[in-house]
């Protein structure tokens, strides 16, 4: 099933995504929960849910080579970093801004990687609509 | 800072769970209209397309080429004849401003 190197790397870190949702569930992170306190804290467990079906999504579909589990799965992922972000740079420490930076890093790269798997959707698409005709 | 910042993270979280939706239905229609569902095959069927275009466009100027000299053929011939080719100077429609 897996059979190139890349594709592993990527099935890995998506999966452990997939955990980190997992566990934020289960122990939310205290920086998401401060930042979502004023929704006493709700708004951290829809956090770590997008955290984990992205990182699902993204995990069986590089695993699979299918292209529709990244496409659609990688948007929570950017979300979620970028929820994440906000929180560690809300805090108005100069501290915090190493992690926020690195932290957004992550949702743009994510992002870049969207619009490669989009681009892929699109082309296939467009071939697909050239052999109907 | 209390105030906007669940708000910000709110709209956020919403943007991505529509933009989830949004990207599963597109993706999911796009498949079922016939494209190809893994990644590998649909980089594969680009990359064939891509050399049959190539091949094409070879051929193409392999007859592109073979007809300029046939027509400068004919053209030399004319002027021999006596005859003035019409239009003496022709101008390719790729080489004529609108």
């Amino acid at each position: 099933m897996l059979t190139s190197p890349r594709r592993w790397t990527r099935v890995g870190g998506y999966s452990l995504m997939a955990v980190a949702g997992i566990a934020a569930m289960a122990w939310p992170t205290p920086s998401v929960r401060a930042a979502t306190a004023p929704t006493a804290g709700a708004l951290v467990y829809v956090w770590a849910g997008m955290l984990a079906v992205g990182g699902l999504s993204s995990a069986i579909g590089a695993a699979l080579d299918r292209w529709l589990g990244e496409y659609a799965g990688l948007w929570p992922l950017v979300v979620t970093f970028w929820v994440y972000a906000l929180a560690a740079g809300s805090t108005g420490r100069a501290t915090s801004i190493a992690g926020a930076c690195a932290l957004s890093s992550i949702a743009m790269l994510l992002l870049a990687r969207w619009r490669d798997v989009a681009l892929i959707r699109r082309e296939a698409a467009r071939l697909a609509e050239r052999d109907r005709r | 800072m209390d105030r906007w910042l669940p708000t910000l993270i709110g709209l956020l979280l919403g943007t991505g769970g529509a933009a989830f939706l949004t990207t599963s239905i597109r993706g999911w229609s796009t498949i079922r209209s016939g494209a190809h569902a893994r990644e590998r095959e649909a980089i594969d069927d680009l990359g064939r397309h891509r050399d049959d275009l190539d091949r094409r466009l070879r051929l193409a100027e392999r007859d592109r080429d073979y007809w300029r000299q046939v027509t400068a053929r004919y053209s030399g011939q004319l002027v021999r004849a006596g005859i003035e080719p019409s239009p003496a100077d022709p101008v390719a429609p790729s080489e004529r401003t609108s």
